[in-house]
């Protein structure tokens, strides 16, 4: 029996129409899952009444994967098989994150998960000297199977990142269909403001593989300031500062009538809390003269007596630690000591943010400041910000939570339970997106803090007589050398048509959507031919990969695919059926001829009845596509419509100014 | 339709290089309130192409006004003068050398006694004078002197190179 | 008769109120739709239709309309728990039988 909640005024759901949204903060050291019920933004609890979730999942030889505070449990006993922090592998390669603790069981899967679903076909022959292509061709079948992100040895296999942020993400899920009653329609997940586009196609994989819809992929900071901008109605310029285990963030935004916009963003995706709980069990190790350790089980031992003191030591001013039969003390200062280069590197990034929004020497311009994440509990990390920014941090809503609890809003204004919502987050990318240019140099294309979604297009030309393919290699970073910035995919365009050097022109469209996230595609200019792009993502997995790991899953046997698939392309007929029917109704006898019309006035029909008598996905998707491809000029001449509308109406707000 | 038409015809704005920008920031901001990807999640997944394609527009549009050097260079742009910025070649020997030293002095930068101070003299020096240059391309631009405007657009976009490079070379002070 | 509230129906009902930072109260009422014919309205309420009929029970505001009282008549709404879930539930001495999802009735 459905309980009922209530609703915003005009809004009660019709029986079995209620639209279940989550919003989910993937964390370093754990993650949390909130939605909107009854008007109001709540985390979720489990069983035991725990909103928290460790990131932490185990593995065993007999393939129980355990996730949470029971998979902690296993976390010093058999670290081998407990994955921690994964978070900070996400989208990366096994050099990137080399650490002293817990990285024990990394390893790069290059040459280790290659055996299966090699495509192989990636012939070297018909892309003839393309510049800059040796390194993609060279690749061979093992590396264009096995992705170089890092994974993990268990007694289960390698585990990559994705993987194991999965089951997280599964765990939230039915955490949150038990609570909610129903079944997800789809979720907003955070990552952090700085994340580079590989480590959020990771996050956005990871939840492919749970099953999960993603609505948005939403920056952690922008998160919290609609967690507090909703809540007290703030207006001006904010300052969100987020520290949390693995990753650091800040954000200025603008807060105007329900806009979020987010002026600049910084930070470093690979420090956090860890690197002081480091510190200290370096720290601890020194005082009880312990060697270096190269025990993981031992190891974790002393990590996590570290936290613990660190913890203890924002509410004390001295605190025991012992580890086996060894006993000490640590004082507070002793720990800000350690913590200081940390906090100190976090400030930098603040004043670098600072001069990006265009407020540089105008700290007063700032109206607030919130603190988020687990690490700024810290009493040093509080007075530090306090000093920096000259004001007080908010803290009312609980910084462990808000995140969440800001991508629950905006989960319920994007699955449609708000109609009529005046709140807008525009964001930006933060980190700049170039090519490789002669000599190892990138030619940045769009810019870092330029607001998203944008779109950039360049034209190539090819250097060669009779050159058919071409290479580019796409990275992400601020730095001058290629070899300094993040390497995030190689693209080959080939179908070239042959010409003479120089006449073929190619022109390559970059398009980064509101998730942040890359897409490209590229066509040959002078005879209109669109150039093929195979993309190989340098640290992620491709879609080959995706469905392998889908198709292996024991949560997604075969029929459940199946059955997915088709309520999919029902909700997706369903939509185009409702958008199109409402904007031929309002729009159709103005925008369209009268054979237009009919045509598409047919089509509707024609994929209702599909609608109603497919029990297969498939010729319902190629009906969708089908509609679709027809609709999409009526479907232009609206949105044209509705620009002109609201350039008219400027125009008619200077006619009626002071005459 | 191409948005990229008349970006000022977008905003409601009289096509001139004075622009009120707290008046563009709210019209860019009621045109991202309909035309933003978040509006049309819950639609097709063409619908959310499309929209993902004029939001992008939309954004574009609002960065060429935004900032005085590009709406330098869109004006001249409509006036139907190519951006030859690439390909160009100032004559002033006096602006050169004005270059020149600029960029010497901002080299020493990091040997200075306080790189901070000395970072922070060079860039209000050099903040003051892209803002005379913008001075100087309304009236050129104003005066319909299209030659002018177009060296003082050059001019403009040389001093605000020197800020990012500037900028880069702060970030590597305190690390 | 009229419509009663329970304690815990009453304190949540507050404490959402006061959560959303304004409206008047909550409307109940019924509308033709769903498997079973009717269905639950069940809202924040930010404008007072002069037509609608209050009760008070518990200091909290319930507004209906005139139509919707004949089916709502002697119901008593309260909040439960079960398991993880949580929400408003009606007792409707009106509802002769209700789908399998207790989200429609009729009477």
């Amino acid at each position: 029996m459905a309980l009922l909640q209530i609703s915003e005024p005009g809004q009660s759901p019709a029986p079995h129409q209620r639209r279940i949204a989550v919003g989910i903060d993937l964390g370093t050291t754990h993650s949390l899952v909130a939605t909107v019920r009854s008007g109001s933004a709540q985390t979720l609890a489990d069983e035991n009444g725990e909103h928290l979730l460790p990131s932490v999942v185990h593995y065993s030889g007999d393939g129980t994967v355990l996730v949470g505070a029971a998979a902690a449990e296993f976390a010093a006993s058999d670290s081998s098989n407990t994955l921690v922090s994964v978070k900070r592998h996400m989208g990366r390669a096994a050099g990137d994150t080399a650490s002293a603790y817990g990285s024990g069981q990394l390893q790069s899967s290059s040459g280790g998960n290659n055996a299966e679903g090699s495509e192989g076909s990636n012939s070297a022959e018909d892309s003839n000297s393309a510049e800059g292509s040796d390194s993609a061709e060279g690749s061979n079948s093992a590396e264009d199977s096995a992705s170089g992100m890092v994974k993990f040895e268990t007694v289960a296999g390698l585990i990559s990142p994705v993987q194991a942020s999965a089951q997280i993400l599964a765990a939230l899920a039915a955490r949150a269909e038990s609570a909610l009653d129903g079944p997800l329609e789809g979720a907003v997940i955070t990552v952090p403001a700085y994340f580079d586009d590989a480590q959020r196609q990771a996050t956005k994989d990871a939840a492919t593989l749970a099953g999960i819809k993603v609505l948005r992929l939403l920056n952690e900071p922008t998160a919290a300031a609609v967690a507090y901008g909703l809540d007290q109605g703030a207006e001006g310029v904010v300052a969100i500062y987020d520290l949390g285990g693995g990753t650091f963030d800040i954000s200025i935004l603008r807060l105007n009538r329900g806009v979020f916009e987010v002026l600049a963003t910084g930070g470093d995706s690979a420090l956090g809390g860890d690197d002081i709980d480091r510190a200290l069990a370096d720290y601890l190790c020194e005082q009880a003269g312990q060697p270096v350790l190269d025990d993981l089980n031992r190891q974790r031992q002393w990590l996590i007596e570290a936290r613990r003191v660190k913890e203890a030591l924002s509410d004390s001013d001295l605190v025991e630690a012992s580890v086996d039969d060894w006993r000490g003390e640590v004082s507070r200062n002793q720990l800000n000591t350690l913590a200081k280069p940390f906090v100190a590197k976090t400030l930098r990034a603040c004043k670098r943010a600072l001069r990006d929004a265009g407020i540089g020497k105008e700290v007063a311009e700032i109206g607030s400041v919130v603190l988020v994440g687990g690490s700024t509990r810290m009493p040093l990390v509080r007075q530090q910000v306090a000093e920096f920014f000259a004001l007080e941090p908010l803290l009312s809503i609980d910084p462990d939570r808000v995140v969440a609890v800001g991508a629950a809003l905006q989960a319920d204004v994007l699955v449609g339970n708000k109609p009529g919502d005046e709140m807008l987050l525009l964001d930006v990318i933060p980190l700049s997106l170039g090519i490789e240019t002669m000599g190892g140099l990138t030619e940045k294309i769009i810019h870092r803090n330029t607001t998203i979604p944008v779109m950039r297009a360049q034209e190539f030309t090819t250097f060669k007589d009779g050159q058919t393919a071409m290479a580019v290699h796409v990275v992400q970073g601020e730095r001058e050398l290629v070899s300094d910035c993040r390497s995030l995919a190689r693209f080959e365009l080939r179908g070239i048509p042959p010409m003479l050097a120089g006449a073929a022109k190619v022109q390559v469209s970059y398009q980064v959507d509101a998730d942040g996230l890359l897409s490209v595609s590229a066509r040959e200019t002078a005879t209109g031919v669109e150039a093929r792009i195979d993309v190989k993502p340098s640290y992620g997995l491709d879609d080959g990969e995706i469905t392998r790991l889908l198709e292996d899953s024991y949560e997604h046997a075969r029929e459940d695919m199946g059955v997915r698939a088709l309520r999919e392309q029902q909700v997706e007929a369903d939509r185009l059926i409702e958008d199109l029917s409402a904007a031929l109704a309002t729009q159709g006898k103005a925008l369209l001829d009268e054979d237009e019309y009919h045509c598409l006035d047919v089509g509707l029909q024609e994929l209702a009845a599909v609608r109603k008598s497919s029990e297969d996905h498939r010729p319902l998707q190629s009906e969708i596509e089908r509609l679709a491809h027809l609709s999409e000029t009526f479907a232009a001449r609206r949105m044209d419509a509705a620009i002109k509308k609201a350039m008219t109406g400027h125009r008619l707000e200077e006619f009626e100014g002071p005459a | 339709m191409d948005l990229s038409s008349d970006h000022f015809a977008l905003f409601g704005l009289p096509t001139d290089y004075a622009v009120d920008l707290a008046l563009l920031g709210e019209r860019y901001r009621d045109l991202q309130r309909d035309f933003h990807p978040d509006r049309a999640a819950n639609k097709s997944e063409r619908e959310q192409r499309l929209a993902v394609q004029y939001a992008g527009m939309i954004n574009a549009a609002y960065e060429a006004l935004k900032s005085p050097l590009f709406r330098a260079r869109y004006l001249l742009q409509l006036s139907g003068r190519q951006d030859q910025s690439q390909t160009t070649t100032i004559g002033d020997h006096d602006f050169l050398f004005q270059q020149i030293d600029l960029r010497e002095r901002m080299a020493d930068i990091g040997t200075a006694p306080d790189p901070h101070h000395a970072y922070s003299e060079l860039e209000s020096e050099v903040e003051a004078k892209l803002l005379a240059q913008q001075n100087l391309f309304a009236q050129q631009y104003a005066a319909g002197d299209l030659d002018q405007a177009e060296q003082s657009a050059d001019k403009m976009q040389f001093f605000s190179n020197l800020l990012n490079q500037l900028q880069a070379i702060e970030d590597t002070l305190d690390d | 008769m009229g419509i009663s509230l329970t304690t815990a129906a009453a304190d949540h009902i507050q404490r959402n109120l006061d959560s959303r930072g304004s409206g008047e109260g909550i409307r109940l009422g019924v509308r033709t739709n769903g498997c079973s014919g009717l269905s639950y309205v069940f809202e924040f309420v930010d404008e007072v239709d002069t037509s609608d009929v209050v009760f008070e029970s518990s200091d909290v505001k319930l507004f209906i309309d005139p139509k919707s009282l004949v089916y709502l008549d002697g119901t008593e709404l309260d909040f439960v728990k079960e398991g993880l879930n949580e929400g408003f539930q009606f007792n409707n001495p009106n509802a002769k039988g209700a789908c399998g999802c207790g989200e429609s009735f009729n009477v």
